[in-house]
């Protein structure tokens, strides 16, 4: 097949998305250091979100822990490279591994557990997490690691650490669509409307959701590695269970169970306080309000406010869905 | 301004053209940037290093300024965390081009700032209330300190603490809080104490400000060590005083660091420490006489802001950056700073020991003032203190 | 250990303990009335703290009616978020409401944070005053006495108002099942209106007997929220003396677990306690049947 048959394939929305990244990476290699930094961690915490996404967002398990497995990636990486002193890609992609471990490990209670209890232990688990790694000297103890990464992060002067983080956020972007496809997205979506029903109808519950948790805990560490890589600090206080609530409240407001939603979302979590200079308690304050005014007014989140919207000014009555558990071969968002 | 330059400020930002021949210096302005404690768990004790500072540049200005350039201090908020105090002192360098990093307090952020700054070598980052030994050994180029580490008052100190106690002490516990700078000083402590024959039968580290003590306290309780040094910030070492008090326990001798010497530590014990408490200090009291200019300028800034050891110790550091910002002379580079400080000697800022740095020594202040306290006040207990060695 | 340690570290773990319950019940209350899980428990009662010791505490009136008045504010802002977050917008599930609590949890913290965050931690002064009382040779501080006195009273309080009140019954009527109660004529909104009222209540009194102890800052109820969440669950959320029960057994064990084994393990010993509750007796220690609404 032709290269130019192939490209007119590519479904119109996906060239859009397309396009919009590679205007993006552009914005990222003319900009000045600092806001290159920025943009850099605005695409490692939509990795982060995406992977929430996959659980709370398509399977509507309530996983209050995810700062967790950011915690598992950050550290892992941080340890990888102070105590055994392996290169940082690799570092990173162990922490991943070990992370999907972790996460699967978190599923196994996910199975016989529902809805408050669950809400519980995963909020539970990344509480004892922080609290662990405060307490031991091998992870730096309250204090934290640093990682000796000054020549990783001039590269370029962050041009290569932004691609890698683009690049990485669109790798994610496109394992959340083919789950959105797959069978465990369909068997997710079954699951979230009613576990009994799914179950009689012969899908594997418990592989499901330990597969949905395991890429959860992958996306969620890749992205806490590549935070450590960037910010050259791992500090307990960042995966503090607020950090939970943080990604939580990014796949809310941007739009659960949506393909985008959570990079829209991920983008307030890092120009709120950048935009408010940095007045913490102030930044903190808005991004609450916004959570606060999604989940009780917009349960669908901007991206739906924004599709509502659209829809008016474009005079359609009527809207066809376009949530998620909707029409499943259509293509997303 | 209209919308069209607003767009294109803020364009150029963002691409980050910048005009400055030297970093944060224009005709008329020098521009420092600074990381603080100015919310969360510690902010009551730390944000007034970064007060006094400021009110002491404040006057500076009133003045004229430093070869009629005046100072903007900018000082970010970090809340305690190592993250953010990474991602400001980013920020300050590559966003706000400032021309040093100045300040700042604890040495977790402290830390991390220092972690950063070794990797930008030609940007100053001076005197942050930090007490771990990595700010100066070994020494960096472009790293100054001005308070001395924890290792430090305790060789400097602790022979004076046990000297001081009315029985010889023979046996002796550590309970210090987890920051840099605290094995260092575990170290240290070692060492004087079995040059003094005492023996260490507890040593714990636990985490800056935790709510609850107990367990620590009856721990200690059960090891009844005739001496204890610890180290908190000043809010939480009134709490693990308090603990004491309500397990009806105490060591006849305790030593503090350097953290102690706040009002946030006194207010809430009181006389209970009187006697048997010693901390290190380094800057005078805000009731010394000398202490008035800063604390004039500080009431002219901030008048709602008590004067105490860490306003002071900003006042301090002010008096040392402008002093060394006018040695640099008209044409001022952060070259020329760098050489104008490590060819101070003996300069006399009124508050403190004579401060003197060198090519290969940047720690400003050799010797601690020992304090204790008598009926809710500070006092001193004697002359300065050196290390023994 | 000897004895004298031993009681202390007891008398501790009862304390915190008590803390726990309390709060604990705050929880299940709510839980069981209106199938929220309260995020914000720990919150409201750090802001009302805060109202009272910058604020209420200046006013000319008796201290017993300044913490009376804090503690009021307090009911009232919970049932304030009950009506305007819960109430008025039924649209989402039982999940969605209780991740608008985790919302409402930001929002107070971060306003805690933005007014007063700035010179914290502050000093509240206590209840008691600081001394001991010589219970044979063992020494028992004045306000760990005092805690224990109020814990006690305000669990036989709201044993009390459960057992012998109409109010308790028609609450324990909604917590069995809020359909049937209303069929049966009880006004579940109204019931559910009182629940978050008492519940706002305990958690502002539980903070206001904490500050004097920790200091009072913005992240004054943090460590308590998971405990809570924990002593509820040992309860199995259905019974409360259970709730009581689990709190105190969470408190001890965590105490004496601190002193004797490792400091460093008690956050990870609620953990561990949840996990084999929740995985093995979801109905909570103390249910007769294991059918639990977990």
């Amino acid at each position: 097949m032709s290269t130019g048959k192939l490209l007119a394939k590519i479904p119109t929305r996906v060239r859009w998305v397309l396009m919009a990244f590679g205007l993006l990476l552009m914005a990222g290699m003319l900009s000045g250091d600092y806001p290159r930094y920025v943009l850099t961690l605005w695409m490692i915490y939509s990795l982060s979100a995406i992977g929430l996404n996959i659980v709370l967002g398509f399977g509507k398990i309530y996983s209050l822990g995810h700062g967790g497995f950011m915690l598992v990636g950050a550290y892992g990486t941080a340890v990888a490279l102070n105590h055994f002193h392996w290169p940082a890609s690799v570092a990173v992609a162990a922490a991943g591994v070990l992370a999907t471990l972790v996460g699967i490990l978190i599923g196994l209670p996910a199975i016989r557990l529902k809805h408050f209890s669950l809400a519980i232990v995963t909020f539970a688990f990344g509480i004892t997490l922080f609290q662990l790694v405060k307490s031991t000297p091998y992870t730096g103890g309250p204090q934290g690691m640093f990682l000796d990464v000054n020549q990783l992060q001039a590269i370029w002067k962050g041009r290569l650490l932004w691609l890698v983080a683009l690049l990485l956020c669109l790798t994610g972007l496109g394992i959340s669509y083919s789950v959105m496809i797959s069978r465990t997205g369909r068997a997710l979506r079954m699951i979230a409307a009613n576990e009994t029903v799914a179950r009689s109808f012969g899908i594997g519950v418990t592989f499901h959701k330990l597969a949905a948790f395991g890429l959860a805990a992958m996306l969620g560490a890749v992205s806490g590695g590549m935070h450590a890589l960037i910010t050259g600090v791992v500090a307990p206080e960042t995966f503090s269970p607020d950090l939970s609530i943080l990604i939580f409240a990014a796949v809310m407001i941007g739009g659960q169970g949506r393909l985008l939603g959570p990079v829209l979302g991920a983008a307030f979590v890092v120009a709120i306080p950048e935009l408010t200079q940095g007045a913490r308690a102030l930044s903190l304050m808005i991004y609450a309000v916004l959570f606060l005014t999604v989940v009780t007014l917009f349960p669908k989140g901007l991206l739906g406010m924004i599709e509502a919207g659209v829809r008016r000014v474009a005079g359609e009555t009527t809207a066809p869905p376009k949530t998620v558990a909707a029409d499943n071969t259509r293509e997303a968002p | 301004m209209n919308m069209r330059r607003a767009g294109i400020a803020a364009l150029c930002a963002f691409f980050s053209v910048a005009a400055t021949a030297e970093p944060g210096v224009t005709d008329t302005t020098i521009f420092l940037g600074g990381s603080n404690a100015l919310s969360g768990p510690v902010a009551a004790v730390c944000a007034p290093a970064s007060y006094g500072a400021k009110a002491w540049f404040d006057k500076v200005n009133r003045d004229g300024g430093v070869h009629g350039r005046k100072i903007d201090y900018n000082v970010l908020d970090d809340a305690f965390s190592a993250q953010r105090a990474v991602s400001n002192a980013r920020r300050i360098v590559q966003q706000d081009n400032a021309f040093a990093i100045f300040g700042g307090c604890a040495s977790p952020t402290s830390s991390a700032i220092l972690q950063y700054v070794v990797g930008q070598p030609e940007v100053p980052y001076l005197f942050p209330w930090a007490a771990m030994n990595e700010l100066t050994e070994p020494t960096k180029k472009n790293v100054f300190a001005l308070l001395p580490n924890y290792a430090f008052q305790v060789r400097a100190m602790l022979p004076f603490t046990i000297q001081r106690a009315a029985v010889k002490p023979k046996t002796a516990a550590f309970l210090m809080m987890n920051v840099p700078g605290a094995e260092d000083m575990r170290k240290a402590m070692k060492e004087v104490l079995a040059a003094q024959g005492i023996s260490l039968v507890y040593e714990e580290l636990f985490e800056v400000n935790i709510p609850d003590y107990t367990p620590y306290i009856l721990q200690l309780k059960s090891k009844n060590p005739d001496l204890v040094l610890f180290g908190d910030s000043a809010a939480g070492a009134a709490r693990l005083f308090l603990t004491m008090k309500r397990q009806d326990w105490r060591p006849p001798t305790a030593f503090g660091v350097t953290t102690l010497t706040a009002e946030q530590f006194l207010d809430p014990v009181g006389d209970y420490p009187d006697g048997w408490l010693s901390a290190a200090g380094m800057v005078s009291p805000p009731s010394a006489p000398e202490s008035k200019d800063c604390n004039d300028a500080l009431k002219a800034s901030y008048p709602d802001q008590k004067p105490n050891h860490f306003t002071m110790f900003g006042c301090l550091a002010a008096k040392i950056g402008v002093e060394a910002m006018n040695r640099t002379g008209r044409n001022l580079t952060r070259a020329g700073l760098i050489n104008a400080l490590e060819n101070m000697r003996g300069y006399d800022s009124k508050i403190s020991g004579p401060v003197s740095f060198t090519p290969t020594d940047h720690m400003g202040t050799s010797a601690v003032v020992p304090f204790g306290t008598k009926g809710g006040q500070f006092i001193t207990l004697g002359a300065p203190l050196k290390p023994a060695r | 250990m000897n004895f004298d340690l031993a009681l202390a570290t007891a008398v501790a773990g009862i304390v915190s303990g008590a803390y726990y319950s309390l709060l604990g019940l705050a929880i299940a209350l709510i839980y069981r009335t209106t199938a929220v899980a309260n995020f914000a428990q720990g919150e409201l009662g750090t802001l009302s703290t805060f109202l009272l010791v910058l604020y209420i505490s200046r006013l000319p009136m008796p201290p017993l009616l300044q913490l009376i008045l804090a503690i009021a504010i307090a009911a009232g802002i919970s049932s304030l978020a009950y009506i305007t977050l819960l109430r008025a917008q039924r649209g989402g599930d039982a999940l969605n409401l209780t991740v608008r609590t985790l919302a409402l949890y930001t929002l107070v913290h971060s306003v805690t944070l933005y007014f007063w965050g700035a010179n914290e931690p502050y000093t509240a002064k206590g209840l008691f005053s600081a001394g001991n009382v010589d219970i044979a040779g063992f020494k028992l501080a004045y306000d760990q006495m005092g805690t224990l006195a109020i814990a006690g009273s305000l669990g036989l309080g709201l044993f009390i108002l459960f057992r012998f009140t109409r109010v308790g019954l028609a609450m324990r009527s909604v917590a069995m099942n809020a359909e049937v109660a209303s069929l049966l004529g009880i006004d579940v909104n109204r019931i559910a209106l009182v629940v978050w009222l008492i519940a706002g209540a305990i958690g502002a009194l539980v903070a206001m007997l904490i500050a004097p102890v920790s200091f009072l800052g913005t992240d004054l109820m943090q460590p308590y929220i998971l405990k809570a969440f924990t002593a509820a669950v040992l309860g199995g959320l259905t019974s409360f003396p259970g709730v009581v029960v689990g709190g105190l057994l969470l408190g001890l064990i965590e105490s004496f677990g601190s002193t004797w084994i490792s400091i460093h393990l008690r956050e990870p010993f609620t953990f561990v306690i949840l996990l084999l509750v929740l995985l093995f007796r979801p109905a909570g220690l103390f249910a007769r049947d294991h059918a639990g609404r977990v």
